[in-house]
């Protein structure tokens, strides 16, 4: 018997082990060229005629045949920060840079990630005058294939770039007839994969545009005293939160106790709904938002800011998508029970029957069905759209993207979906 | 390294040892017997990269075959299953005794595994085919425990997943990871030998976890526990 419990514990500690992971974000404040108080911001015609396709001349090794470049924006105090992406077709590659032009360059400076690795470091770029910037800079700028070459050089973690890389300007982003949404999960990414920011954070909220994303699934739960706020899991726990010494189900605490006592992983609070919405409508561009119900009590508090922000959207001029996600019957039943639920903008995730009986806006399958072109051609049929969730891996997003007929693809990888969207022809 | 290349050059037999019905993991000659089988069970966590919330404890059925071949060489097979997952191994195992307490051994295997689910919205199933590459070094004592030391790297030949009516294939061989076990196995209830082993897996991709996320360029690691009873 004694053996035995030894063997017990012994199992059992040794089953309790796991390692940390960590992505160490690079500095990139060490260029001091573009440091310089003498280079000034870039102007939105510059930036828009920068969009595009490019080819990858030097650096396909790493980073694969295409990029897709991108500019973003987030409002923080009344300024706007734009940040310049690219998407590239390896490895859920991507770069994020900010922007500046210089003695008639154009500079680039900010760091490249792997997604499928913890492999990141820094990454400038150039566009000298004679490269395409001197075109780029002005009023109406005149793009076509080849008249842009983007030069630069990255690194490995905190090493001064010294690898050399080239984009070539090849085609415009691809943008289909109506539009397509890039949501990105857990308010944009997960803690999981090692971002900077965590799941489910107003801090992400205003960090996944970067990623690629034009819309967000947020995942809402009720405190205790009723408040909605962001959080994905069951119960408090590491995976999400630093060590406070709470436990249990975050529904046994008052929003009081959370925003006292509990931090997300990179220090945020648990964000609240209303702060969530906020933060989408007046700081970021985001068309469209995915309110995950992860509770079975009354969809009322949620419906109610729903309203509230599809008008505040509205009143800024801004095209702005807010639907309830409906996962299961619980939820899907205490939709049923609202009052204007016919009204009320809802994603389905049950059968096209489910969809057709509460007029959802969008139907949601699980992407392990496939393309499903048939259903999805139905839902269109009935003027309503599809997305399909939560698709990870590359080479069923390509194909989602290439032969699949949904308007939206929800995803852990947003940069991945952007990659294949914007260089699809 | 000299001195295990000088004890290998000579040839060991411990004749007291009763080796039937002794050891799967120590890498012990199979001297009379044709067969040696064992019937048991592996405990995997999986990490909060995959499962998040919860880490999971996978059980997994494990039955062990060896067939000799001769007093060096035997035949190694081996069955896991979870019934929607399957592994299925078979592989070469070179034994040589160093010294009566000292035992070495040098194998290669392959193995093909198999899943489907087919649930609530899922509609997948994957295959694929793994190498296995593998020494052991093992060690017994005056009490007659069997300590091994089992060092594994394993390549992934193949990988294929369905979903619906989504596919990917990834033919080429890759490298996949490295897993050390620290193996017991002695006499523990009515003459029956246990075997208890502890594993340490550092893998781009574990099988098990095919349903359960995205195969990536970032090695996981998975603690493994494994219990078997030697038949």
């Amino acid at each position: 018997m004694k053996k035995i419990i030894i063997i017990l514990l012994l199992s059992g500690l040794f089953l309790s082990c796991k390692k940390t992971y960590q992505v160490i974000m690079p500095d990139t404040s060490s260029w001091d060229l573009f440091k310089t108080p003498v280079a000034l911001p870039l102007i939105q015609i510059t930036r828009s005629a920068m969009e595009g396709v490019y080819d990858i001349p030097e650096g396909k090794d790493i980073f694969g045949e295409l990029v897709a470049i991108k500019w973003s924006y987030v409002i923080n105090n009344g300024d706007t920060t734009f940040h310049i992406s690219g998407f590239f077709g390896k490895d859920i590659a991507y770069f994020i840079c900010e922007g500046k032009q210089l003695n008639g360059s154009i500079l680039m400076n900010g760091y490249w990630r792997k997604m499928v690795s913890t492999e990141t470091g820094i990454m400038r770029l150039t566009i000298d005058p004679t490269d395409g910037a001197s075109v780029l800079l002005t009023a109406a700028p005149l793009i076509t294939s080849g008249s842009i070459t983007i030069n630069g050089k990255f690194g490995n973690g905190q090493e001064e770039p010294q690898i050399p890389i080239t984009l070539k300007y090849k085609r415009p982003l691809n943008k289909s007839p109506a539009p397509f949404q890039i949501a990105a999960h857990r308010s944009g990414g997960r803690t999981s994969d090692l971002l900077p920011v965590s799941e489910n954070s107003v801090a992400m909220i205003l960090k996944t545009q970067e990623f690629g994303s034009t819309g967000v699934e947020i995942d809402i739960r009720f405190t205790r005293d009723g408040v909605p706020i962001l959080f994905h899991d069951n119960t408090l726990n590491l995976r999400v939160i630093q060590k406070c010494g709470l436990v249990g189900p975050i529904e046994n605490y008052t929003y009081e106790q959370l925003s006292t006592f509990v931090r997300l992983t990179h220090g945020e609070k648990i964000p609240t709904l209303r702060e969530a919405l906020n933060a989408v409508v007046y700081q970021t561009s985001l068309s469209f938002v995915w309110l995950d119900t992860k509770y079975t009590s009354s969809i009322k508090p949620v419906q109610a800011l729903q309203k509230e922000f599809i008008q505040k959207a509205a009143a800024q001029g801004r095209g702005l998508d807010i639907v309830i996600g409906l996962p299961g019957k619980d939820q899907f039943n205490q939709f049923l029970a609202l009052p204007d639920y016919t009204t009320t903008p809802a994603l389905c995730e049950l059968s096209i029957e489910d969809v057709e009986k509460i007029n959802a806006k969008i139907w949601a399958p699980r992407f392990t069905e496939g393309t499903q072109n048939d259903k999805v051609a139905v839902v269109h049929a009935q003027g309503r759209r599809a997305f399909v969730w939560t698709v990870d891996v590359p080479e069923f997003i390509t194909r989602f993207v290439n032969e699949g007929h949904f308007d939206g693809i929800l995803s852990n990888f947003p940069s991945c979906v952007a990659f294949n969207y914007y260089v699809h022809e | 390294m000299v001195t295990i290349g000088i004890a290998i050059t000579t040839t060991a037999q411990d004749t007291t040892f009763k080796s039937k019905h002794a050891a799967i993991f120590f890498p012990y000659p199979m001297y009379k017997e044709k067969w040696r089988s064992s019937i048991g069970f592996t405990l995997l966590t999986t990490p909060e990269d995959i499962t998040e919330e919860t880490r999971i404890r996978l059980p997994c059925g494990d039955y062990r075959l060896l067939r000799k071949i001769n007093k060096h060489f035997i035949l190694d097979n081996r069955l896991l299953f979870q019934v929607l997952q399957n592994h299925i191994s078979t592989g070469i195992r070179y034994i040589k005794p160093i010294t009566d307490n000292l035992y070495f051994s040098a194998g290669d295997d392959i193995g093909f595994w198999f899943g489907y689910l087919k649930l609530s919205g899922f509609n997948s199933k994957a295959t694929g085919w793994l190498n296995y590459s593998h020494i052991s070094l093992g060690y017994k004592t005056k009490k007659n425990l069997l300590i091994t030391f089992k060092a594994q790297v394993s390549a992934s030949l193949s990988y294929q997943a369905i979903t619906g009516d989504n596919k990917v294939t990834i033919g080429k061989n890759a490298y996949n990871g490295e897993t050390f076990t620290l193996a017991f196995e002695q006499p523990f209830y009515n003459k029956k030998h246990l075997t208890l082993a502890f594993s340490t897996i550092n893998n781009y991709f574990y099988w098990q976890t095919w349903a359960l996320f995205y195969k990536t360029k970032r090695k996981i690691f998975y603690p493994q526990v494994t219990v078997g009873f030697i038949l």
